[in-house]
Parts: C-alpha cells; sequence; structure tokens
C-alpha cells in the first residue's frame, strides 16, 4: 500500500455508499485498483462489509402492536405527569441512572429522601416561637419599660406609635401609662434604634 | 384526513388535535420503531423507548419551528433518546441484525462462514461509540443522505463523513484482526 492508498480508500467508501464520484475520480480510482491489489482486497472487504450491516433482519411484528403502542402514546399525553415520570426523570438523571439497572435502588433512595424530608418539614412545622405576649408579660421588661418612660417628657405623634405597634406589642404595658408617658417611651426608644431600622417591617421578637 | 399533509397535521396537532396527532405518529412510527430497534438491538426496548420518543415530540410540538422537516426533527429526538439510553445501558445481548430467523436450508461451508462474521460484526458494533453506531445506522441500515444526518446529529456534512469513515475502518480493522473478513 503507497502512501496515495488513503485517499483513494476514501473514494472506494464513498463509492460503495452510492455517492457520486467525478468522471476524474472515477478514472484515477479505476487505474488505481488495476495496479494496487491492497486497494483492491479492500474494496472487497468493505463492500462484503458494507452489505453485512445493511443486511438486518426486522422482527415481524402486527399492525395491533404499532396501534397498542400509539393508544399508549395518545393515553400518556392526555394523562398529567404523575410520581411514576418523576420518579422516570430521576432514573434517566446521569448520577441515578448508573445504579438504576442495578436493581430498584432509586425507589428505595426515593423513599429515604421523602421520608427526611417529611421529617424536616414537620420539625420546622412544629418549632415553638416566642409568642409577644409571653414576652409582654414578663415582669422583670415590664419594670424596665416604666422606669424609662418617666424619664422623658418630649410628645411624639400617635402615628408613630400606632406604626410601632407590631413592635411594641405591649398593649398591657400601655394600660398602665398615660398618654404622656407613652410618647415619652416611644421616643426614648426611636432615640436609640438605627435610623434604617424605623423603616423596615418589625420582625417582632419571634 | 388520510392526504393531509405534514404541515397541516403539525398546525393542528400543535393546537393539540387528537386525531392530527394519531395521524403524525401512524406516519412515523414504524420507521421509527425499526431505526431504535436496529439501535439497540431488543424488542422491548425499542417500544418503550418509541413511546417516550413520540410523547416527548407531541409534549414539544409547540416549540417546532419548521426548519427541518418533521420527520428529520423526530429523527433527532429519536437519536438522542436512543443514544441517552447506550449510554446509560450495560453491554447485553441484544442482536438486531444478528436475529436470523432460522433457515430451513441445510448449512453450508458459506452460510456457516457468513453466520461467523455477522456475529463478529454485531459484536464489533455494539462496541463502536455511541455516536459512531448511529451514522452506521442512520447511513447504512436507513440509508439516509448525510445532510439528513448532518441535520440530526447536529454537525457538519464533513464531520459526518470522516465520522462515518472512521467508525467503518474501525469494524474492518477488528474483523481483520478476528480473521473473519
Amino acid at each position: 500500500m503507497n502512501p496515495s492508498c488513503s485517499e483513494f480508500q476514501r473514494l472506494i467508501v464513498e463509492k460503495i455508499q452510492g455517492e457520486a464520484l467525478t468522471s476524474s475520480q472515477e478514472e484515477r480510482l479505476a487505474s488505481h485498483l488495476h495496479a494496487c491489489p491492497a486497494c483492491r482486497a479492500y474494496k472487497e472487504e468493505m463492500s462484503r462489509l458494507y452489505e453485512e450491516i445493511r443486511e438486518t433482519t426486522l422482527p415481524p411484528l402486527q399492525d395491533s402492536f404499532f396501534e397498542d403502542l400509539r393508544e399508549d402514546v395518545l393515553e400518556s399525553l392526555s394523562r398529567k405527569r404523575g410520581f411514576s415520570f418523576f420518579l422516570k426523570r430521576l432514573a434517566q438523571w446521569s448520577p441515578v441512572a448508573s445504579v438504576y439497572w442495578r436493581g430498584v435502588w432509586v425507589p428505595v433512595i426515593s423513599g429515604v429522601c421523602g421520608l427526611l424530608l417529611g421529617f424536616a418539614i414537620a420539625t420546622a412545622w412544629h418549632r415553638p416561637l416566642p409568642s409577644p405576649s409571653s414576652v409582654s408579660s414578663s415582669p422583670s421588661l415590664l419594670s424596665e419599660t416604666r422606669e424609662t418612660s418617666r424619664g422623658s417628657s418630649e410628645n411624639i405623634s400617635t402615628d408613630l406609635l400606632a406604626e410601632m405597634g407590631d413592635f411594641v406589642t405591649v398593649p398591657d404595658i400601655l394600660d398602665t401609662l398615660n398618654e404622656e408617658e407613652i410618647h415619652t417611651l416611644i421616643s426614648d426608644w426611636s432615640k436609640e434604634l438605627p435610623p434604617d431600622l424605623l423603616d423596615t417591617e418589625p420582625s417582632g421578637w419571634g | 384526513m388520510k392526504d393531509i399533509s405534514d404541515h397541516n397535521l403539525l398546525t393542528l396537532a400543535q393546537k393539540g388535535n387528537r386525531e392530527a396527532i394519531s395521524r403524525l405518529m401512524g406516519r412515523y412510527e414504524r420507521e421509527i420503531f425499526y431505526y431504535v430497534y436496529k439501535m439497540t438491538g431488543n424488542v422491548e426496548d425499542a417500544k418503550d423507548l418509541t413511546q417516550d420518543i413520540f410523547i416527548k415530540v407531541f409534549r414539544k410540538i409547540s416549540t417546532f419551528k419548521g426548519k427541518s422537516s418533521f420527520r428529520t426533527w423526530v429523527y433527532r429526538v429519536a437519536t438522542n433518546h436512543t443514544l441517552n439510553f447506550l449510554s446509560r445501558r450495560p453491554p447485553s445481548g441484544s442482536d438486531a441484525f444478528f436475529s436470523v430467523l432460522p433457515d430451513p436450508s441445510p448449512s453450508s461451508p458459506e452460510r456457516i462462514e457468513r453466520d461467523e462474521l455477522r456475529r463478529h460484526l454485531h459484536k464489533a458494533i455494539e462496541i463502536l461509540p455511541p455516536r459512531q453506531k448511529a451514522i452506521v445506522t442512520l447511513r447504512v441500515r436507513e440509508e439516509l443522505p448525510y445532510a439528513e444526518i448532518a441535520e440530526i446529529l447536529d454537525c457538519s456534512v464533513g464531520n459526518c463523513k470522516a465520522t462515518f469513515h472512521n467508525a467503518i475502518t474501525k469494524l474492518r480493522e477488528i474483523l481483520k484482526n478476528e480473521s473473519v473478513l
């Protein structure tokens, strides 16, 4: 086989596939094949190989096979995607797919993940939060609030009090104070707070 | 609805017309099933994959813009889906093109030799990289032109030709090494 054989072998493969060669290529190939036994053998082998690949025996299938297939597709299209679809997609996900074929790992892993997720949700749902009333009824805080409220006599808008209602959450405390004391209390608190905090939604004590 | 063109059926199918979907599938189901069968070599796998392919096609039919023919688009979905399946599937004893029906004629030396060649050829095709296997199947078994194969595999015609040449050269080398060619 000489170096130019690779070029002719490419032409041979194209010719076997039924690709049209130019008349110049045809002539050069014929001339080369006449002189090169290696390429003649190559052509014979490739022709045989090509024919063998092409000759596929297909399974004999009834029309009903395809009718059932079509019905299944139409039925699936009219159904909503359910949990089985989720499992199937999970099985196709490559990290899972590598173990999918070994057995029943997907249902097992899905079940464990589901249990963990359920446990996490249940835990979060039942976590007890401190209620504002419990804080407002704390004796130490109540006395501290009273002390602070008597220190100043500045007026403050009652709108601010209403706006900060959720933050204060001390209706019980307010019942014990007069209006001036309440204004003073709010004024003192607002001086101690960072200015931007008043612009934000209070998060309460929970 | 029998004589309606693909284009008109597609328009109806995109609006969710069940009859149009059924007609469109009826036109391509055999072709796609046998193509997938030639790739996987197993009737059950081919059936499941064909079902998945058409479900995917009709669920995404609203995204089909008509840049290629509907047939090419279905082949493209089928090829991607099957290559994905083959990359996950462990090598099996599947056999698409060696599933020779029993031959009632007495076994001649030529026939024995040919069966041997087919057996080895099947094994050689099985170990080809999936993309090479797809090109060999599309080109030789489905007899599609390179321009269409290039659209299906989203590559250039030159790239397809080179990949096919590499694949068939590799097959020849394997069979020569096993002294069956």
